[in-house]
């Protein structure tokens, strides 16, 4: 490989000069010529000084050439950015994709990425970028702390102790994907107060629309059209009649506000589909128990859920009901892409998931946290694309690239 | 390098004045910008020639460096590719040498296999139309996998007997995690029962394998290969894959596809350098993309660094050919100080030979010629004064003849009167008067002389103004011996009568004094006539020496003046002092001379 930053012999040859000061020893060389010409005036000797003037102009073109040889070298070396990603504990797939994303950014802005995980039990888990080593973490806790073990604000506190950690690890940008709003706005004052040197340091929030102030820039997909997306996929599987029920809106959490809001929009558009009024879970076994309570009032043809959690929920019980005896099938539509979901979608127990790109979040993240270090233009908003991906497509090759994004 | 700013200020404030002050055609100029812009262009032809040769090696040696690095993961590509088929072959062996794949001895050595190497996923015989026959390690198929609609299975079907790779998928025919595999199918005919058979073996091998062989490839810092199909040009692997998915990222997969060997394209605005190498039995190709930014140092690159180092011998070379230039032309700047001397009248001056040959020669030279201007010059002064003494020796040789006819008139006069003894004495002065005023052609004479002829003219203008005035002498004695010129006294004597005496009403009155005044010999001459006023006094020493003849005996004040000057140099002469009403007195003043013996010859009759 050709390196040009190897200057070994100049900087050898540099090494006398820049022990002293340059300017001294460029004035000292002038003092030298001066008294050259004095003296050799005296003696008359103008071959004898022409020459000397020859070997000195050699001599300090020399000097002046390694000078300018190990300028060169010293201002290439740049330090690169710490960019810390914080996401909480047991997210699994996504959460991976993001850091596959935001790896492959940093990689290219040549910025150094570490992903500090939060987990409460065990404390704070700083880890460098192995994939093996945080998937390994990432399996051991998830067998231990199914989703929603924790109450909220345990959790909440793991993640801003994340953030403390990655400030102390030397973070200049923090990629986050928050678990709440308190959550963010405690983590947003703790880098403010961290912004000792006049540095700000980004906060780049992903996946979710928390209206907190001091947020540099908000990538997450368009929730309101994911939700447009998922009514109207909906409407089509049950050809515009039926019941359909909404399973774990969440009324704190914006993302899944306007989700709801999408889904109404669409369905409102199909006067033969009646929407149950929604169920709030957040647990696969919560929303397991709501669709369960839901199918023995009333029939219902489909269900959208809005969140991971909620989809397995409705799929556990409709498997349940399909194992004892053939009953109605319901539709469902989902939102993600977790392992799990993607059985169920290949099964045809999930007819519809609206997938978004971790990927993609994690790598526009770090670019929008590089473009903020740098001083240049910074989106406040990325929108991510969503996908519809269904049972009969989800093997197509640019899907598995997208469901599937990193082998194992 | 880091000069002070005050240095470079000061530095650059030097060269603007010198440049100022240099007109273009000095010699300094021409030495300093010359020497410049000759080293300057000497120095951009070696950069422009080293720069070519320069970046071609670099770019030679980075492609050079990019296809052995390309050629080292498609051989290691080839390599496990190559194992794998092996396996394949041993699989292959073991579950259909006896046309049955039942039983626990192939059960046991298709497990030992499969635990031999990790990344085999599975083993699966499939009839003709996709029914499960046997696999390892054992799992229900999938019914939503639909096995026949997958490409491993159509290919091997399509193509009998030819063991064929997949592309990379996701494998999902049995539960459990989703993985990456490729696939190995092939279309096998199995004699079973005396009846052929058409059975489909399908050995899945993880991904990861391969993923990481690409992966681990480093060209530069952003460099990466990846992998097409050389048939229809899939991405097989790609490190940004999911980039590419998003369209933030593509690849000019048709060039790559029929190119051979390097080529190099522009992405995002960055040149890149692609290297081509094709993967022997599997039908993938690897693109080596390196950027030409990291591997090699760029055009602009080494074009600023040269820019850089082109500065700084610029300023070095312009501060040294100034040094140089002024070193040489300070003597010729000497020069023409001492010319600037010579311009102004001082003749005395004198190069002291030293410098540069040239300029050695040249101040030869022109001492040489300063000191011909020199005596020519003292010539021509000497001549000058030469002219001049004769010109007032002439003068005073001349007797006037308005007095010599007053005179006689005189004595005419007092011849009719019979005044015998006046008359006498008026003859004898008169002789006396001429004898020493001729004094055989002398200009210097003795003090008691000077004194002498000045009585006797007193003696004959006291007759001739009938005793108008009185006169009195007194000289100390060690004066009478000094020298002086000849004829100072009787011209201000009569100044003092014709201007002073003569229109005054009372008697004058005349007294000469002579004494020495430290080195100085002084006549001091005093009437008590009308007296001048300033403006008169001052116009006395100016004019022209040479009167015409009036009254007088033609030897005018200023002639007197001229002559001690000439004689004896600036700090001699006369002073007058004078007072309306009161009188005039002036001082002669000469440097003290004496007789030389032998110069003593006096003419006494």
């Amino acid at each position: 490989m050709m390196n040009h930053k190897d200057n070994s012999t100049c900087a050898k040859r540099t090494n006398m000069v820049t022990t002293t000061n340059r300017t001294d020893w460029i004035g000292y060389v002038g003092m030298r010529m001066k008294i050259l010409f004095r003296s050799e005036v005296d003696q008359g000797g103008v071959r004898v000084l022409m020459l000397r003037l020859m070997a000195m102009t050699a001599v300090m073109c020399c000097i002046l050439l390694c000078m300018a040889c190990s300028m060169s070298s010293t201002d290439s070396a740049g330090s690169s950015p710490r960019i810390a990603m914080i996401t909480p504990a047991g997210t699994g797939e996504l959460a991976e994709a993001i850091r596959l994303g935001a790896e492959a950014a940093a990689k290219e802005a040549g910025a150094e990425l570490i992903t500090v995980e939060a987990f409460p039990s065990a404390g704070v888990n700083y880890a460098p970028s192995n994939p093996d080593f945080t998937a390994g973490q990432r399996k051991i806790n998830q067998e231990h702390l199914p989703n929603g073990n924790y109450p909220l604000s345990e959790r909440e506190q793991a993640q801003v102790d994340a953030v403390s950690l990655a400030l102390e690890e030397g973070a200049s940008a923090l990629l986050i994907d928050p678990l709440s709003e308190r959550a963010l706005i405690e983590i947003i004052q703790k880098t403010q107060t961290m912004n000792v040197n006049g540095a700000v340091i980004p906060v780049i929030v992903l996946n979710d629309e928390f209206p907190v102030k001091g947020i540099t820039s908000v990538i997450s997909m368009d929730n309101v059209e994911a939700g447009r997306q998922a009514g109207q996929a909906m409407a089509d599987l049950l050809g515009g009649r039926g019941r359909v029920a909404l399973l774990g809106p969440d009324p704190v959490n914006p993302g899944l506000i306007h989700r709801e809001q999408g889904v109404e929009e669409s369905l409102a558009q199909y006067p033969g589909i009646h929407v149950e009024p929604p169920f709030v879970c957040s647990t696969r076994d919560g929303c397991w128990q709501a669709a369960k309570q839901l199918l023995d009032q009333q029939k219902v043809d489909g269900f959208i859920a809005l969140q991971e959690p909620a989809s397995l929920g409705a799929a556990d019980e409709l498997n349940r009901r399909t194992l004892g005896n053939n009953g109605i099938k319901a539709k469902i539509v989902g939102f993600g892409s977790e392992q799990q979901q993607l059985e169920q979608l290949q099964e045809g127990k999930i007819q519809h998931l609206i997938v978004q790109n971790g990927f993609s979040a994690g790598y526009l993240g770090v670019n929008q946290a590089v473009a903020r270090l740098n001083n240049q233009q910074v989106q406040a908003r990325v929108t991510l694309e969503t996908k519809l991906v269904s049972t009969d497509n989800m093997f197509w090759m640019d899907n598995q690239k997208l469901l599937f994004p990193f082998v194992q | 390098m880091k000069m002070s700013a005050g240095w470079i200020k000061s530095l650059w404030l030097k060269l603007r004045s010198r440049l100022r002050s240099s007109r273009v055609s000095s010699i300094r100029f021409i030495i300093t910008w010359s020497f410049s812009v000759f080293i300057v262009l000497v120095l951009t032809i070696m950069a422009m020639l080293l720069h070519d040769k320069f970046t071609q090696a670099a770019e030679r040696s980075a492609e050079l460096t990019t296809r052995q690095i390309v050629d080292q993961v498609s051989y290691n590509l080839e390599d496990y590719v190559r194992s794998m088929s092996h396996l394949y072959r041993a699989i292959e062996e073991h579950m259909l040498r006896d046309g049955t794949w039942e039983g626990e001895q192939v059960d046991k050595q298709l497990d030992t296999l499969l635990s031999s190497r990790e990344d085999i996923i599975s083993i699966t015989l499939l009839d003709s139309s996709g029914q499960l026959l046997k696999n390892r390690p054992s799992a229900e198929l999938k019914s939503s996998a639909h096995v026949t609609q997958q490409g491993w299975f159509q290919s091997a079907l399509r193509v009998p007997d030819h063991l064929s790779f997949s592309l990379p998928h996701i494998q999902n025919m049995y539960t459990g995690p989703y993985t990456w595999v490729v696939s190995m199918s092939k279309g096998i005919t199995v004699r079973q029962d005396g009846q052929d058979r058409q059975v489909i073996l399908l050995v899945d091998i993880n991904f990861k394998q391969m993923d990481e062989l690409s992966r681990r490839v480093s060209l530069g810092q952003r460099g990466y290969v990846y992998i097409i199909d050389e048939s229809a040009g899939n991405i097989v692997y790609h490190p940004q894959q999911q980039l590419m998915y998003m369209g933030l990222k593509s690849e000019n997969i048709e060039q790559a596809l029929v190119a051979t060997g390097s080529y190099e394209d522009e992405a995002d605005g960055q040149k890149r350098l692609n290297t081509v190498k094709s993967v022997a039995n599997i039908g993938w190709k690897i693109v080596g993309v390196a950027y030409l930014d990291e591997i090699m140092t760029t055009r602009q690159e080494v074009n600023g660094y040269l820019i850089r180092v082109l500065l700084v011998v610029l300023v070095l070379v312009i501060l040294v050919s100034l040094f140089l230039s002024s070193s040489l032309t300070r003597p010729i700047r000497r020069m023409e100080r001492k010319m600037k001397a010579v311009e102004r009248g001082d003749f005395n001056v004198e190069l002291p030979i030293e410098g540069p040959l040239e300029v050695e020669r040249l101040s030869r030279r022109f001492n040489l010629m300063v000191y011909k201007i020199r005596t020519l010059m003292s010539e021509i002064i000497h001549e000058q004064e030469q002219k001049r003494r004769l010109e007032l020796e002439a003068l005073q040789a001349q007797i006037n003849p308005h007095f010599l006819y007053n005179t006689l008139n005189s004595v005419v006069r007092m011849v009719g009167m019979s005044r015998n003894e006046e008359v006498i004495t008026m003859i004898t002065s008169l002789s006396r008067l001429f004898r020493i005023s001729l004094s055989q052609g002398k200009t210097i004479i003795t003090v008691r002389e000077e004194l002498e002829h000045a009585h006797h003219y007193l003696t004959i203008q006291q007759m001739r103004f009938k005793r108008k005035f009185n006169f009195s002498m007194d000289a100390d004695e060690d004066t009478l011996d000094c020298l002086t010129l000849k004829l100072v006294l009787q011209p201000l004597i009569e100044n003092a009568i014709v201007h002073g005496i003569e229109y005054q009403m009372d008697e004058g009155c005349i007294e000469i004094r002579v004494y020495r005044e430290d080195d100085k010999l002084v006549f001091r001459i005093t009437d008590n006539g009308v007296g001048m006023t300033e403006e008169q006094m001052s116009r006395l020493l100016v004019g022209s020496p040479i009167v015409k003849s009036g009254a007088g005996s033609g030897v005018a004040v200023r002639n007197v003046h001229d002559r001690i000057q000439l004689y004896y140099g600036e700090a001699y002469g006369l002073e007058f002092d004078s007072e309306l009403e009161e009188g005039t007195t002036v001082w002669i003043r000469i440097p003290i001379q004496w007789e030389r013996e032998e110069d003593d010859a006096h003419d006494e009759p």
